[in-house]
């Protein structure tokens, strides 16, 4: 669409007042952090890769993940550029590999988005719980104020309610300055008087194990390859989408660094693991509290928690998304594809990831697992891996598409970037995959180390079978898979 | 008037509230307007693009700025679906100011509580509801739709009201609504296939 200004010299009114409604990068920069959930990261999934895994390379990790996936947005961001359709991975995976592997993939976004929104009310849980006892001596425990997170995420998600934009911008700025004078702090007061820099000394990625580190980065930057879902709104799609990636990348890798650094540089690097462990989402404020006002430590937390609303609701629709778009392709079954007339939410959709929600949620508290370690941690880690998965068949489907279409994109982005990408993030899959025990933090020959990969092949190949039956019994369907509402993918942006 | 009958489908007949989310609204009165124009051979739509046929102006104004704001940029080469998007903005203002003009319905302010926007109410609750009333019956009970009826039963899928169309009809009713709407007049077909994916389109986006 907008092309079409590029094309003829002459302004186009109608491009010059679309191009007003549309969004620039800060507000796509803002809607990919709301998924990321910077502070959630920090207080978080940091402070339990450092204590599960025993791995003290967190800091450097996470600059080395920042460029991989740098790298691997080169191509994503490129395709961005000649396919409109908010499917996003399964899309590009179905354009660039065939619509059966794109099958496949679309069953494994949907577990990753799942397993990553899902393990995200056991964070919540543990922190709210923890932080209003402990301050207030409130007694509800985790899963009732998980129910509480999951009963306000299903009623916004049905009802179509936005976060005003304005608020959420709000509320991640304030995050960002907090985690960013929290490290002040912590680093301003280094243990033993002296700031080390071991957690930062990039031979740590040489460690044993230390691919477990990796996926754990990849779980926290979750939520910036949502970025394309709105190309299509965007001012300029051929530059907007791109900016907003890299900084989306760029800025949470910075602060991811710098604050799982300043931890260990408030602990002291032969502490950090220990102290991780032992005072897991609490470490980071217990580190900074004492050094600043008390409010600081009760906004903190505040935004500890709406850092992980936020991410709650942005995964939520994200997988409400993920549903009404292969339900009204019929890859999945198309009640998931029908949108409420009144308010434009895909409800069907929406109703079921509120289903999936609740379920995970009886199910931890029924089986009484540590909702921190085995819900937050392991669903958001395997997330992450299914993300892994995701990246590397989109990283090769990238090739594949410019092979076939070379289109104006240099070789830079057709080829020698996601080329890399995918044996980077190939060699991450391997030894992750052969270290998940270590990963989970569990004994070799647990039975979770298996079952969460499996959980993926398994879904794929179910989802590759259904492709293959789509495509001898309703070739029509077939077809169809991948287009979006069954219009023609306009293309060359 | 399509777009007319439209608006009266999509809003309810005593109160004059929408029954649709604003976007459906903007975009199904955009390509309703469209659907005159297609009807009264002044333009005509495939393959995704819009082609301007006639020089003679439309009988009525509302179309006449639409038609218009076509010419204008007919040489940018937009395709349906961007005049559809823009098109949306101004459609059911003037849509709405088309209807007061003949009569049909009365703007009446929202009070502060509910954000002090203008409201049309319909005059005639009775004519506001005939068209819904009229496909309804006609599908229920398998009777054929005319040219009007049938373009505004397309319209009213496009937008995902067939819920409301069908309200209470046997399956078969449903199977003749997508005949229906599957064989539609080709410019106007195209128009409500565009519709529906940009309505369906608009369920995904961040607004």
């Amino acid at each position: 669409m907008v092309a079409d200004t590029q094309r003829t010299p002459t302004p186009s009114r109608v491009s010059a007042t679309l191009a007003e409604g549309r969004l620039g990068v800060p507000e796509v920069v803002f809607f990919a952090l709301a998924g990321a959930a910077p502070l959630t990261v920090v207080a978080g999934v940091a402070t339990a890769a450092y204590g599960i895994t025993g791995i003290t390379g967190i800091p450097v990790v996470y600059l080395a993940t920042a460029v991989i996936l740098g790298v691997f947005a080169v191509g994503y961001v490129a395709m961005s550029r000649h396919i409109v359709n908010a499917g996003a991975f399964y899309t590009y995976i179905t354009h660039g590999l065939g619509r059966i592997p794109g099958v496949a993939s679309a069953n494994v976004a949907v577990l990753a988005y799942n397993m990553l929104q899902t393990g995200l009310y056991g964070g919540w849980g543990v922190v709210v719980a923890g932080y209003t006892g402990q301050r207030f001596g409130w007694t509800l425990n985790w899963w009732q104020w998980a129910l509480i997170a999951w009963a306000c995420v299903a009623v916004l998600g049905l009802l179509r309610v936005k976060i005003n934009s304005v608020v959420l911008a709000v509320l991640l700025v304030a995050e960002v300055l907090v985690a960013f004078v929290y490290d002040v702090v912590m680093v301003a007061n280094p243990a033993g008087g002296t700031v080390t820099w071991t957690t930062l000394n990039p031979g740590q990625l040489m460690s044993a194990g230390i691919s477990a580190a990796f996926v754990i980065a990849i779980t926290g930057f979750s939520g910036f390859e949502a970025t394309v879902v709105l190309s299509e709104e965007t001012r300029n799609p051929r530059t907007t989408t791109a900016r907003a990636t890299y900084l989306a990348l760029g800025l949470t890798g910075a602060l991811y660094a710098l604050s799982a650094w300043a931890m260990s540089v408030g602990t002291g690097p032969d502490q950090i693991v220990a102290r991780a462990g032992a005072e897991s989402n609490e470490l980071l404020f217990n580190l900074a509290g004492p050094h600043l006002p008390a409010f600081m430590g009760d906004t903190g937390h505040l935004l500890f928690a709406t850092s992980l609303f936020a991410a709650l609701l942005a995964f939520h629709n994200m997988v409400a998304r993920y549903l009404f778009s292969l339900g009204r392709e019929h890859v999945l079954p198309s009640a998931l594809g029908m949108a409420s007339p009144r308010t434009g939410a895909p409800v069907v959709a929406s109703l079921v990831q509120s289903m999936i929600g609740a379920g995970v949620i009886a199910l931890y508290a029924t089986g009484g697992w540590d909702p921190f370690a085995r819900m937050f941690f392991w669903l958001g880690v395997s997330g992450g891996l299914g993300l892994l998965l995701l990246m590397i068949a989109c990283s090769v489907a990238v090739v594949g598409y410019f092979m076939r279409r070379p289109g104006d994109d240099n070789v830079w982005r057709r080829v020698i970037a996601p080329v890399t990408a995918a044996a980077a993030l190939g060699l991450l899959l391997y030894f992750t995959l052969s270290q998940y025990d270590a990963l989970l933090g569990v004994p070799a020959g647990h039975p979770a180390a298996w079952m969460f990969p499996a959980a993926f092949g398994a879904v794929a190949a179910l989802g590759a079978l259904w492709a293959l039956y789509l495509k001898m019994a309703r070739p029509g369907v077939y077809a169809r898979i991948g287009l979006g509402a069954g219009e023609p993918v306009r293309v060359d942006l | 008037m399509l777009a007319d009958d439209f608006w009266r489908l999509t809003h309810d007949d005593s109160t004059g509230r929408p029954l649709l989310h604003a976007r459906a609204v903007g975009l199904g009165l955009a390509a309703a307007l469209l659907g005159e124009l297609a009807t009264s051979h002044h333009l005509t739509a495939a393959d995704g693009r819009l082609t301007i046929l006639a020089d003679k102006a439309p009988a009525c104004s509302t179309a006449h700025v639409v038609l218009d704001e076509l010419r204008a940029e007919a040489d940018q080469g937009h395709s349906v679906r961007t005049w559809l998007t823009y098109l949306a903005r101004t459609a059911p203002d003037r849509v709405a100011e088309r209807l007061t003009r003949a009569g049909h319905v009365r703007p009446a302010k929202r009070s502060k509580l509910f954000g002090g926007q203008v409201t049309h109410v319909p005059v005639d609750s009775v004519r506001a509801a005939a068209p819904i009333s009229i496909i309804t019956t006609q599908l229920r009970l398998l009777r054929p739709l005319n040219y009007h009826e049938g373009c505004l039963a397309g319209f009213a899928w496009a937008a995902g009201m067939e819920g409301r169309l069908l309200d209470g009809a046997p399956t078969d009713s449903a199977r003749y609504l997508q005949h229906v709407v599957g064989n539609l007049w080709p410019p106007v077909g195209a128009l409500v296939s565009e519709a529906r994916g940009a309505i369906s389109d608009a369920v995904l986006s961040s607004r």
